[in-house]
């Protein structure tokens, strides 16, 4: 049996990153010192109150000791219950969920490419990453967030949709032209689904075959047994992102 | 499925019988998880002890694999939620081959849900599993597949015809699901027990929908799904009591239980056994913590065996 089970941690640090995203510091009962790049990327699955039926999955955005940081966006009641939670309350969570992200396996330059809420689940790979460049893209420069985090943790470029900070257009897009400058070996990205088509591309047209993708869906019971969460993988397979992913290998899911 | 001698069947804490027997078939306690909500036994078996449970309704099974709907899939509701999967599965001849030897030594009962478009494929995927596990439920009661499925289980003929068939196609004893949504549960539960079904199940899901008011866009891909979730609950009580006071063949009673007192509910209003299904996706240890309130409810109550208190409302 795993430990994945559902257990109270307290809220012990709680910040406003923007008018409707937050940052989130929980307390847990494991010390992760050892263990912080085997938890990259996996998620925890949140119970939202009564008035809420299903637990609301949130990627792990860093990990320091045995206390776990989850930013997120107030998108429906689900999150605005968490977003209403105050330092000292407990949320009930079933954790950790899913497959993150594999830098076991890592040699030579990472490209880290993030969308919107999408560079979340990035930040920790940002830190524990020794070599990588990051390219974060935003709406505007008043919906950024973490790109001074970002930039205290690895050379990073930000994209802005109307040019109001940084590069106009989108990351990917500024990340392709950084090939011209960086050997890239590895790519891992998170964000809008056709933002990580484009990055599906730009690693096969590079030649990249590590490029790991991390997938948002809604979910029901994050522990693979409801299958209400799947992808298509290029075999042809319906696959449940809460086990199987949310990081899948780029080249191994359709998009389409 | 256990081959066991099965001296487990009095709980090894109290000296109450939580045994309960369908269809010549011992449970050690008549709580069981619902098809669809614990894949095929291995997945749930990585988060709970299920030789804790009576029995596990394994994953909907079909003779051809199943891609299942597009997404999205899944919509919260108010004490519940909507799913339109659409009986996504890997097909009998995986299921046989590379699923069932990872399961067969889970000390507990092992109950294979099948599905069919065709009377002649409900057969012949019943006897393709031979006597590998412990009984079949007869799906006739999907409500999110086009063909077959509900359309048998909404017509009293055409569920004893089925019903009839498949009896001649296995050795198992047969569970059939039924569907709530008829006009009259009753009429469908004779008629199951008419084609000689050997215990029934109910209730499946309540066809739903919802809807995003902002969008203005049908939340579900498939437009409509099965309603599920502790807001069923009554409609549930209210059939299991209905379908008892008119067969004579024991009943599974299912929809919406959170709790033991919700399995009590069930009990009391007939049931011999209950399955937990949406509770498990909200928390994977519900089954667990519900054999452990139901157990705290027999003390409570003074009740020695669960036999006693099967229908026992007035």
């Amino acid at each position: 049996m795993d430990s994945s089970l559902p257990l109270n941690m307290k809220i012990i640090e709680k910040s406003k990153l923007s008018d409707d995203v937050y940052s989130m510091w929980l307390k847990c009962p494991v010390d992760f010192s050892g263990s912080v790049s085997e938890h990259i990327g996996k998620f925890l699955h949140i119970e939202c109150g009564e008035s809420n039926f299903l637990r609301r999955p949130i990627s792990i955005c860093q990990i320091d000791g045995n206390r776990l940081r989850i930013a997120f966006r107030v998108k429906g009641s689900g999150t605005r219950f968490m977003a209403s939670a105050r330092v000292g309350d407990s949320l009930n969570v079933l954790w950790p969920c899913g497959k993150g992200f594999d830098i076991s396996s890592v040699c030579g330059k990472s490209l880290i490419i993030g969308g919107g809420i999408g560079v979340f689940p990035l930040y920790q790979l940002a830190l524990s990453l020794e070599d990588c460049v990051c390219t974060l893209g935003f709406q505007d420069e008043n919906s950024m967030f973490f790109q001074k985090e970002f930039s205290e943790a690895c050379p990073t470029f930000v994209a802005t949709d109307d040019g109001s900070c940084g590069y106009r257009g989108f990351a990917v897009s500024l990340a392709d032209e950084l090939f011209e400058k960086y050997q890239f070996k590895n790519i891992f990205a998170c964000g809008p689904v056709p933002m990580l088509r484009k990055v599906q591309e730009l690693a096969a047209r590079n030649g990249i075959s590590n490029c790991q993708i991390s997938l948002e869906e809604r979910m029901a019971c994050g522990i693979g047994v409801c299958m209400v969460c799947v992808c298509r993988t290029v075999y042809g397979e319906n696959v449940p992102v809460c086990t199987c992913g949310p990081v899948f290998n780029a080249a191994e899911v359709d998009l389409s | 499925m256990s081959s066991s001698n099965y001296d487990g069947f009095h709980s090894a804490t109290a000296e109450i019988d939580t045994s309960v027997e369908i269809a010549g078939v011992l449970f050690k306690n008549p709580i069981t998880a619902a098809s669809g909500t614990c894949g095929f036994g291995t997945e749930l078996a990585r988060h709970i002890d299920v030789s804790k449970i009576g029995a596990i309704f394994l994953k909907g099974l079909t003779l051809e694999p199943r891609l299942g709907n597009p997404l999205p899939r899944v919509a919260e509701t108010t004490a519940g939620m909507l799913n339109s999967v659409g009986l996504q599965n890997p097909g009998a001849d995986v299921f046989i081959n590379e699923i069932l030897p990872q399961i067969k030594h889970l000390d507990t009962r092992l109950i294979a849900n099948i599905s069919g478009n065709t009377a002649d494929e409900y057969c012949r995927l019943a006897e393709k599993l031979g006597n590998e596990v412990d009984m079949l439920e007869i799906n006739v009661s999907c409500p999110n597949v086009k063909q077959g499925c509900m359309a048998f289980g909404t017509s009293a003929s055409a569920v004893e015809s089925l019903v009839c068939s498949i009896k001649k196609s296995t050795p198992l004893p047969i569970i059939v699901k039924l569907s709530p949504n008829v006009t009259d549960i009753c009429e469908i539960a004779k008629a199951a027990e008419a084609g000689g079904a050997d215990a029934l199940s109910l209730i499946n899901t309540l066809l739903g929908m919802r809807i995003d008011v902002r969008s203005r866009k049908i939340v579900l891909h498939n437009k409509v799904g099965g309603l599920s979730g502790p807001c069923i609950k009554p409609v549930a009580i209210r059939m299991v009591w209905q379908v008892c006071s008119c067969v004579e063949i024991p009943v599974i009673g299912l929809g919406g239980i959170m709790s033991g007192e919700d399995a009590a509910e069930f009990i009391l209003a007939g049931a011999s056994a209950v399955s937990v299904g949406t509770a498990t996706l909200k928390n994977p240890r519900a089954l667990i913590n519900i054999c452990s309130e139901f157990e705290d409810y027999l003390k409570s109550q003074g009740v020695s065996r669960v036999k006693d208190i099967i229908g026992g409302a007035v």
